[in-house]
């Protein structure tokens, strides 16, 4: 029977899973393009993390953590498996649901995406859905604000073609 | 330019928003963060357990590091030593352990962690790489490891090997008990001297050290803080002095 300290262990890691693990799940989703995968390395991430809250040094910047956290596990994956060319296809098989051609050519930018090196994909994604600087990125990224620059604007240019032929209709 | 980052910008807005809500923390998960933090708690008891065995031998802990000869100049000793073969007569155990050597197995490369202690030095990374015995039985290593080198993209770095003498050998000093062969006891310590010269293309990313023992290929921690040594020759191929198993000094 867990005892009151327990308890609210338990109630704050509900706390922190609420506030901060859906924002995690979405980064990795961006990251990967997989939502099983993303849900995992999320999950992996505040596991980790929570399991040592008691030492984090800044406990209130649990967020900044978690998602530190989400990208390193998503580099080491990356490196591990070097799975791009099978999340390439898993994205290539999914199903194109959307017949508009709006849509149609949305959902050929998001497997454009999902097609390119995942340094390049990680640091779009954190400078234009995370909103971060490229110092900040660079840090995350464990590279330098340089190399991040190079990351985005090689990515961008393997995506204007598809981002032109939006801006074009 | 900014309306292609709009644009991009959007779509990933869009995309995480079509994921479905968990707002729920499962089970499952808390019970596995709370087996991590009894874990953690483990841990922290073995380091400090570990701490307090170091601070009995502290002193070889603050000892000096050792100096590396320049590739290309190898110690007068070291071709004798290249072999590295074992003695035919076994002699005590060495330090750290003072188990006799020939009573126990080979480790396997499970039990082991590797940690590097690297310095950029007059054009190369020197220093040395740590294998200690994490598991709950004694051990013995002997001979090479293997060392691998890649990029931080994970792309294998051509490097090519230079066997070395040993600390010791290369100090003047005597070899210590049991050489070749050193005996780890649980949380024991061994190390190979390492001295890298020479990448090129120039690349500050700091390189990833796999070592392999016992057939067996672990990460090496705490490399990640040096850059790389810096392109002295691009003609020269690059290459990695490595020195055999030693008992920790």
């Amino acid at each position: 029977m867990p005892g009151p300290r327990d308890r609210g262990r338990a109630r704050g890691l509900e706390e922190l899973y609420r506030s901060h693990a859906q924002d995690a799940v979405r980064l990795a989703y961006l990251i990967t393009g997989d939502h099983g995968l993303a849900e995992d390395l999320a999950h992996d991430a505040f596991v980790r993390l929570a399991g040592r809250l008691a030492h984090l040094r800044d406990p209130d910047a649990f967020g900044a953590y978690l998602n530190r956290t989400v990208v390193n596990l998503a580099r080491s994956h990356y490196r591990r498996q070097k799975v791009q060319r099978t999340a390439l296809g898993r994205v290539a098989m999914e199903p194109q649901s959307m017949t508009a051609p709006d849509h149609a050519r949305r959902e050929e930018l998001w497997t454009a995406l999902q097609a390119i090196d995942w340094p390049k994909r990680a640091a779009i994604v954190l400078r234009l859905y995370e909103d971060l600087s490229e110092r900040r990125v660079a840090e995350l990224l464990g590279c330098r604000p340089g190399t991040v620059r190079s990351l985005l604007s090689r990515g961008l240019a393997e995506l204007r073609p598809m981002i032109r032929g939006e801006e074009d209709e | 330019m900014s309306n292609e980052n709009d644009e991009l910008r959007r779509l990933l807005r869009e995309r995480a928003d079509r994921l479905p809500t968990q707002p729920e923390l499962p089970p499952a998960l808390l019970g596995r963060v709370r087996r991590r933090m009894a874990r953690n708690a483990v841990a922290v008891v073995a380091v400090v357990g570990l701490l307090m065995v170091g601070a009995v031998s502290g002193v070889r802990a603050f000892a000096p590091k050792h100096h590396l000869t320049p590739v290309g100049q190898p110690t007068p000793t070291a071709a004798a030593h290249r072999h590295n073969s074992p003695s035919p007569t076994p002699s005590p155990s060495p330090s750290p352990s003072s188990s006799p050597s020939s009573q126990v197995s080979s480790c396997p490369g499970g039990q082991l962690r590797a940690t590097a202690e690297l310095t950029g030095a007059a054009g190369s990374v020197v220093g040395a790489l740590d294998v200690t015995n994490f598991g709950s039985t004694t051990c013995t290593l002997q001979g090479r490891a293997k060392i691998a080198l890649s990029d931080w993209q994970d792309q294998p770095l051509q490097v090519q090997h230079v066997p070395v003498p040993p600390t010791w050998e290369a100090e003047g000093a005597s070899p210590p008990p049991g050489w070749p062969v050193v005996t780890l006891r649980p949380g024991a310590v061994a190390q190979i001297r390492v001295a890298w010269s020479n990448l090129c293309p120039q690349n500050n990313h700091p390189a990833l050290w796999r070592v392999t023992i016992g057939g067996q290929t672990i990460d090496v921690f705490g490399a990640d803080g040096t850059s790389p040594p810096p392109c002295n020759g691009a003609s020269q191929p690059s290459t990695l002095q490595v020195g055999p198993f030693e008992p920790q000094r």
